[in-house]
């Protein structure tokens, strides 16, 4: 079962389409547990249905933009992460204990998970392909600014990167710098410039043009 | 264990393919069936997170390579089912049931139940009776390790000294969990590496990488 699959998405990349192979194996395996009454198949819908649909960046956003205009909130925020987005109703598996770190002129927060995938779900989703990769994953805590230069990032020499490794069950998220020229917008129009990338640290808040 | 997934400071991997901001989280049907199995079997009480890290980990690196991402999500569920002798190895190729096999204790969630359960996840804190060794601003040095089994120390953090961030109370230990060596809740930190403790002058001097740490990898 571990043998070689030999497919070209080596990296985490699972652009192309799988060999038949996985999916012969995915189908073997739950339908023979489902046969065993170990899982229920209607519940592996309403997982998937958790993946896609309730889970995501949306939410990430929502906690960015009240940080960006209730400053109680904000110190909230960075002082229990956890308490503070569950206050937006956010919270559960691979967000349980949450920790927020800000950007700001002098320092640029950046997150990835070395070891394997770590990520926090309640407010991201699952990750993107690229957060997987054996090259982001490899790369970033070694040369951050090269990692940073390739997402289009230039991080000023004046200013500090720090490199959040999610080595255990601690999950982190990037409080990202608000855009300049948003003065009094209001919550939902500021959550629209708030990216994924920004929340991870490989990217900042969409500019107003 | 010293394999391929502790890959921090790697050279070789080329670029990073960065995929859209909206793009969909699975690429394949096969993909969102095993991350909704594993997820549904993981509540069922087949597996905890750290036996399905160290089940990724025992790959032989050339297949971990070669294997995509939920490639290896399959690879855990079926390393758990044979390990806990749910099934044998030719049910797994079949697809289906041909013996009792044992059962999970715990029962079988139903749909109703996914949501909520999945809100109210499952902490890793736990209490500690023994008090903190070290306080926030506390040098601390990282035991030089290579344990065989499951760990979440990477090696490039071995042997290097930071200084705590964050105390962040008391946790449960994977280095024993995976194994299913129990709890051994313990006092876990975040610490600061200054880049170029880890990496030498190449890096920036203001530069840091920040980890946690249980208090078995620190001096």
């Amino acid at each position: 079962m571990s043998s070689h699959h030999h497919d070209d998405s080596h990296d985490g990349h699972d652009h192309t389409e799988p060999p038949s192979d996985y999916a012969l194996r995915v189908k073997a395996i739950e339908t023979l547990l489902s046969e065993k009454q170990l899982i229920d198949r209607a519940s592996v819908d309403a997982f998937v249905d958790i993946f896609e649909n309730k889970i995501g960046p949306r939410h990430g956003a929502r906690v960015v933009a009240r940080a960006w205009t209730d400053p109680a909130y904000r110190q909230r925020l960075l002082a229990d992460g956890t308490a503070a987005i569950a206050e937006l109703g956010f919270g559960g598996v691979q967000g349980e204990d949450m920790v927020v770190v800000e950007n700001t002129a002098a320092v640029h927060n950046v997150v990835v998970c070395t070891l394997c995938s770590c990520y926090p779900w309640p407010v991201l989703g699952l990750p993107p392909s690229w957060y997987k990769s054996f090259a982001y994953r490899s790369r970033v805590v070694i040369e951050p600014r090269e990692v940073l230069a390739e997402f289009g990032l230039n991080v000023s020499a004046q200013c500090e990167v720090r490199i959040w490794d999610s080595n255990a069950e601690v999950r982190y998220l990037v409080l990202p710098q608000r855009p300049a020229g948003t003065d009094g917008w209001d919550e939902a129009r500021l959550a629209e410039l708030v990216t994924r990338d920004s929340m991870i640290g490989t990217g900042i808040a969409r500019a107003v043009s | 264990m010293n394999s391929i997934h502790d890959m921090g400071g790697m050279h070789g991997f080329g670029a990073i393919e960065r995929d859209e901001e909206d793009a969909p989280v699975f690429h394949a049907e096969w993909e969102k069936r095993i991350a909704g199995i594993l997820a549904c079997a993981a509540f069922n009480g087949l597996s905890i997170f750290d036996e399905n890290r160290r089940a990724a980990e025992a790959m032989a690196p050339q297949d971990y390579l070669s294997t995509p991402y939920f490639g290896r999500w399959l690879h855990m569920i079926e390393t758990m089912v044979l390990e806990k002798q749910v099934a044998t190895a030719e049910e797994l190729r079949s697809g289906h049931c041909a013996t009792d096999g044992r059962h999970w204790t715990r029962s079988n969630i139903q749909p109703e139940q996914v949501l909520p359960l999945f809100q109210g996840g499952g902490s890793a804190r736990a209490g500690v009776t023994t008090p903190a060794r070290f306080a926030v601003g506390d040098e601390v040095l990282v035991k030089q390790i290579n344990p065989a089994g499951h760990t979440r120390l990477p090696r490039y953090a071995r042997g290097k000294r930071g200084v705590v961030q964050i105390h962040h109370g008391g946790f449960v230990f994977p280095d024993s969990r995976a194994h299913g060596l129990g709890d051994r809740p313990q006092h876990l930190y975040n610490v600061r590496f200054a880049a170029r403790e880890l990496w030498g002058a190449q890096a920036a001097a203001q530069d840091a990488v920040y980890l946690d740490m249980w208090d078995d990898y620190l001096q």
